[in-house]
């Protein structure tokens, strides 16, 4: 019996040069959550200011600067590594059985670039911050004096972070797997970080590119993106999003795994549909380089262009569905039993549909028109990002806490949490769709006083949010220290990480892992007892 | 598993040990070049950016491609395209010769090859040169009064972004090259084991490959 | 898939050594083949030739000197899919920028409709309305106007809710941009700027016509064609006074617009009472629109499809009951003033709505 991988080296020295999987991926977990919390209190801080129509607490041009450092950092230093590189590290040799991924020094080296590209970010807080939004528009960024060229490196940087991680999870997916274990039987988490990490390897680098080229825009001026120069600005735009659009499965894509996961385990019923599943996630992916004009509809591209993105848009919206109904349809006629990571589940599905369904407003291309750069767009991707993948989060975050960390979390306070964000965020963004639609424009400072009264409700939903995150960080810190000893399976999942003792010992497997069918609950008789 | 924790697993010949997590010496290599391969792709992509602007501007201003085009030096260019084909000839010889554990021909085929990056780069480094006596730089610094298109700055953007990337590769490749050259020497190769050759030698045959583009979009444009 | 844990029995290919020299000498050749054929001119078959043997030498680069040829099925999957995806990058690109002139559906029903405002002798024949025309008009009515302007033309119809300001009553009688057939023909193909009214430049400019017939039917007061409008509409033999309103903003204008700094010139001397506090607000906040001194300026309406430009009017001798009431002119400019292209503007304290009314009060009691 060998020590599980928390206890077998001491000290702060043997995490920092770890090339332990289930470590980097541990710090992944607490490094982008603290970029979460950094960039959810920015977001509060943005609501505070909408409290009332005109000036509440903060400058304009603070105000600029902290709608902007919001979304970058939630968007690079949270959303994009977060699931993938947490979740999917710990989890993606343990559920293929092998010791560990495919290049785990690259691993860690990917860990530490993220975080020099992060400083980078930082810094250009420091010296005066960004007021371009996280899109980097050209060509007010050429021209803006603020801390661009800081900030387009750090993004630069944090790019490679992300590409080494695909790219070792595409090959550790290829070539780790262990013998018996073939594509079909691998877990779904994985076929959504395997369609994730094929966007990061293949998107990725063409941020870079973007960002590499705005920065030479601003110091030599090269004159691609400067109408000056002869460059045309709509051509950034296309180059941001080829890489950003992607970039939204990224984000998306890895939390439907973990939904696939929950599902099942709680309904203790065979996954349905187990290769639409699988391949929607390619699906999805491969897709997701065919719509990313749909962010332009407004910009002045060509009509041919946008009818090819709006034809593309909805298509990829099929993918997408089938997930939704298979999920729907494995909870039927199963045991289902409301833990806190299955009421998350419940969350994602809920609010990942509206998000969804409003996308399909935003790419009919005369709809979009009237809604686009108003905060409808604001909800839309707030209902899809934080609905979906921020919920999906938590409840991987509640569903592989015992097997992470050893403890339990305490499941009451963990459901009135929930409770907590569930209202609090449809109160929040739910006020948003009425308010774009009537038009209330997204990023601006002040806005008329007859939105003020929804305007306030959606603020007060954002303390609901924040006090729902500060109970759950509270109590899972607690049970770090306090908590009941998780047993090694608490919630009676079938996958191999439960296979295993909580928390893994560092070898991952201490015999070689039996691979059978994935997800072998088995199809209840129906009226079968409850357990 | 078949193997047990305490036990290390050291390639015959060498004294490379295979990482715990891997079967055997050719999982390791197997998984070691898909990797690169996937990096590959990246840097495809990452040219591609560019390639992309280069296709956009060619298509809107053809006349003033033509015209900026006939201030390159395409003897200089097909120069540099010899020299970097003949680098990726002996960097494919010096695998060769690594697999079959030759490692003096390996280590001297390596060395050929620097020193085609070094010349290459010197090439290079004259051309610079001549534009930026010229006034022939990026489009803001754009000075040159000889093209009568007053957006030929943006192909001695594209220009120097271009090659400017490629020239990074090319320092890069000569990076792996010299660790690689070192190894070599070392005797840390043989039939067993190649893995960081072959791998440097995928890279730099990339690095050729773009050139091989390069080359006739910047400077034989009909 | 069967390539879990590589196959362990896999040997390293070895190629012969031969082989190498001898794709070097092809590349070689195919070298000197593209710099001699860059020599002659072959019109548009220079690009393909040369991209042709760019992609024949990577080809052998790639198969014999990366050894892909004989690797692994993953790897080469890998690598053909980066092309595949920088096609999609390249092609969807191109798809707007080598695009975006001469496609624009508006601009083609433009030309079907035989040219901007199609020949005067059609148009003079069209000014006129028949039953013919009426009947059609009351089709095209229903079918594109109903939504908005409501079935008896009282400017309330389903989507009229939603809109600020309201759709014009025609039963009311009041016309903004005149009653006219071609003043109407004209509001009909334009639009109204600063309102829901779209440009309908997509319907005929028979359709257009009939349309105005049939709402000028409705509408208690329909005036005829003065000589006047008749010349503003190019009617009268000689040219148009009207320009022809560009239906979206090209996008070579939306660069030149980039490309000048938005600055206020202001004349230094000739301001009015330029220390004052109001002076520096109206200076600040209101003068890219109102001009210096109010004295009316230029405005390009670029949210608006189509772009317009509008002269604001001057300040100088205004009568509104904002004039003398700070109450009215805070309500007015916070809330702006919808249909006229005035956005609100609000954000100011107290003491500078004083500052900027007293101003403002004084460039209006001006001379």
């Amino acid at each position: 019996m060998s020590t599980d991988y928390l206890n077998a080296k001491k000290g702060i020295w043997s995490w920092l040069t770890t090339l332990d999987h289930k470590r980097i991926g541990i710090m992944y977990l607490v490094t982008t959550l603290l970029f979460f919390t950094t960039g959810g209190i920015l977001a509060l801080l943005i609501r505070l200011e909408h409290l009332t129509h005109d000036k509440t607490f903060f400058e304009p041009d603070l105000y600029n600067k902290l709608f902007t450092l919001h979304g970058a950092i939630m968007v690079f230093m949270f959303i994009i590594p977060n699931i993938p590189a947490a979740f999917g590290n710990f989890l993606l040799p343990i559920m293929i059985g092998a010791k560990d991924v495919a290049f785990p020094r690259l691993n860690l080296i990917s860990y530490y670039v993220l975080l020099a590209g992060a400083a980078l970010a930082i810094a250009s807080i420091v010296v005066g911050g960004v007021d371009t939004g996280w899109t980097f528009y050209t060509p007010y960024s050429i021209r803006t004096g603020t801390a661009v060229v800081l900030m387009a490196l750090g993004v630069f940087v944090m790019g490679f972070s992300s590409i080494f991680t695909g790219l070792n999870f595409v090959a550790t997916i290829h070539k780790m797997r262990a013998p018996g274990m073939s594509f079909h039987q691998m877990p779904l988490f994985l076929w959504s970080i395997y369609a994730t990490a094929i966007i990061q390897v293949v998107a990725t680098p063409v941020i870079g590119i973007t960002v590499a080229l705005l920065v030479m825009e601003r110091v030599f001026g090269i004159g691609f993106f400067d109408p000056k120069l002869g460059g045309d600005p709509v051509l950034f735009q296309h180059f941001f999003w080829f890489y950003s659009h992607p970039a939204v499965y990224i984000m998306i894509v890895p939390g439907m795994g973990i939904i696939s996961e929950v599902i099942p385990a709680f309904s203790k019923k065979t996954i349905f549909g187990y290769k639409p599943i699988a391949y929607s996630s390619l699906a999805i992916a491969f897709a997701s380089f065919l719509v990313w004009g749909h962010h332009m509809f407004v910009s002045g591209q060509s009509y041919l262009s946008s009818l090819l993105f709006s034809v593309a848009t909805i298509i990829i919206g099929v993918p997408t569905a089938i997930k939704i109904i298979n999920w729907t349809v494995t909870m039927y006629k199963g045991h289902v039993s409301w833990e806190t990571p299955m009421l998350y589940a419940m969350s994602f599905i809920f609010m990942f549909s509206i998000g969804g369904l409003t996308g399909l407003f935003l790419i009919a291309l005369s709809v979009d028109v009237h809604l686009h750069d108003t905060y409808f767009v604001v909800a839309h991707f707030h209902y899809v990002m934080m609905g979906g993948t921020v919920m999906a989060m938590l409840a991987g975050l509640h569903y592989w806490w015992p097997k992470m960390f050893g403890k339990m979390y305490p499941e009451k306070l963990g459901k009135f949490a929930c409770l907590l964000i569930f209202i609090g965020f449809n109160t929040t963004f739910g006020s948003q769709f009425t308010l774009g639609y009537l038009g209330m424009p997204r990023r601006y400072y002040n806005y008329q006083p007859r939105f003020e009264p929804l305007n306030q409700l959606s603020t007060l939903g954002s303390w609901f949010i924040g006090a729902g995150f500060l109970i759950t960080f509270s109590y899972l810190i607690w049970s770090l220290f306090k908590g009941q000893k998780a047993p090694q399976n608490p919630w009676g999942a079938k996958s191999l990480e439960w296979e295993i003792p909580s928390p893994p010992p560092v070898e991952n497997f201490e015999h070689e892992p039996k691979i059978t069918e994935p997800y072998p609950y088995g199809i209840p008789a129906h009226g079968g007892a409850h357990d | 598993m078949t193997d047990h924790n305490a036990q290390v697993h050291v390639v015959e010949g060498t004294n490379h040990v295979i990482p715990h997590h891997y079967e055997n010496a050719f999982h390791e290599f197997d998984a070691s070049k898909f990797g690169m391969w996937l990096f590959l792709v990246t840097e495809i992509l990452l040219f591609g950016g560019l390639f992309v602007a280069y296709t956009i501007f060619r298509g809107l201003y053809p006349e003033m491609f033509h015209l900026a085009h006939e201030e390159l030096n395409k003897g200089l260019g097909a120069l540099n395209t010899v020299v970097l084909l003949f680098s990726s000839l002996t960097m494919a010889l010096a695998v060769g010769y690594a697999q079959r554990t030759e490692r003096a021909k390996s280590f001297n085929m390596l060395v050929i090859t620097f020193l085609c990056a070094v010349t290459f780069l010197v090439v290079k480094f004259f051309e610079y040169r001549h534009k930026f006596h010229e006034g022939l730089l990026p489009a803001k610094f754009y000075t040159f009064e000889g093209i009568k298109h007053d957006k030929a700055g943006l192909f001695y953007s594209l220009y120097f972004m271009m090659t400017g990337l490629h020239g990074i590769h090319v320092l890069l490749g000569m990076g792996c090259i010299g660790w690689v050259m070192w190894r070599t020497k070392r005797g840390d190769f043989n039939k067993n084991y190649f893995t960081p050759v072959e791998l440097t030698g995928l890279y730099w045959h990339l690095v050729d490959l773009i050139w091989i583009f390069l080359f006739p979009l910047l400077y034989l444009i009909g | 898939m069967s390539d879990s844990h590589g196959g362990h029995q896999h040997e390293h290919h070895l190629s012969p050594l031969s082989l190498f020299v001898k794709i070097f000498v092809a590349l070689i050749v195919l070298t000197f083949i593209t710099v001699g054929t860059s020599m002659y001119d072959f019109g548009i078959m220079n690009i393909v030739i040369a991209m042709g043997i760019a992609v024949l030498k990577a080809t052998l680069v790639i198969l014999f000197f990366m050894q892909l040829k004989f690797d692994d099925i993953g790897n080469k999957v890998a690598f053909a899919a980066s092309f595949v995806f920088l096609s999609v990058f390249i092609l969807l690109t191109g798809s707007d920028l080598f695009f975006r002139t001469e496609h624009r559906p508006v601009k083609a029903a433009e030309k079907a409709a035989g040219g901007g405002g199609g020949a005067p002798s059609d148009q003079n024949k069209l000014r006129v309305a028949s039953p013919d025309l009426l009947a059609k008009g009351k089709k095209s009515y229903d079918a594109n106007c109903v939504i908005c302007h409501g079935p008896g033309g009282k400017g309330d119809g389903p989507a009229a809710v939603a809109l600020t300001p309201k759709p014009r009553d025609f039963t009311s009688g009041y016309w903004k941009l005149g009653g006219s057939p071609t003043r109407v023909f004209h509001t009909i193909s334009n639009g109204s700027p600063g309102t829901g009214m779209a440009a309908w430049i997509q319907l005929s400019i028979e359709e257009r016509y009939a349309l105005a017939h049939y709402v000028r039917s409705i509408s208690p007061n329909h005036p005829d064609d003065t000589q006047e409008d008749l010349k503003v509409a190019g009617l009268l033999g000689g040219s148009a006074v009207q320009e022809k309103v560009a239906q979206e903003i090209p996008i070579d204008m939306a660069m030149d617009k980039l490309e000048v700094p938005d600055q206020v010139v202001i004349p230094a001397e000739a301001e009015i009472n330029p220390q004052s506090h109001g002076a520096h607000l109206f200076k600040m906040e209101c003068a890219v629109c109102h001009g210096i001194n109010g004295v009316g300026a230029p405005v390009t309406s670029q949210g608006l499809n189509p772009p317009v430009t509008l002269m604001t009017k001057a300040f100088s001798g205004i009568q509104a009951p904002w004039v003398n009431s700070q109450g009215d002119f805070i309500t007015l400019v916070s809330q702006g003033f919808p249909g006229r292209g005035m956005p609100g503007k609000a954000g100011f304290s107290k003491e500078e709505w004083g500052a900027l009314h007293s101003y403002a009060r004084e460039l209006a009691l001006s001379k």
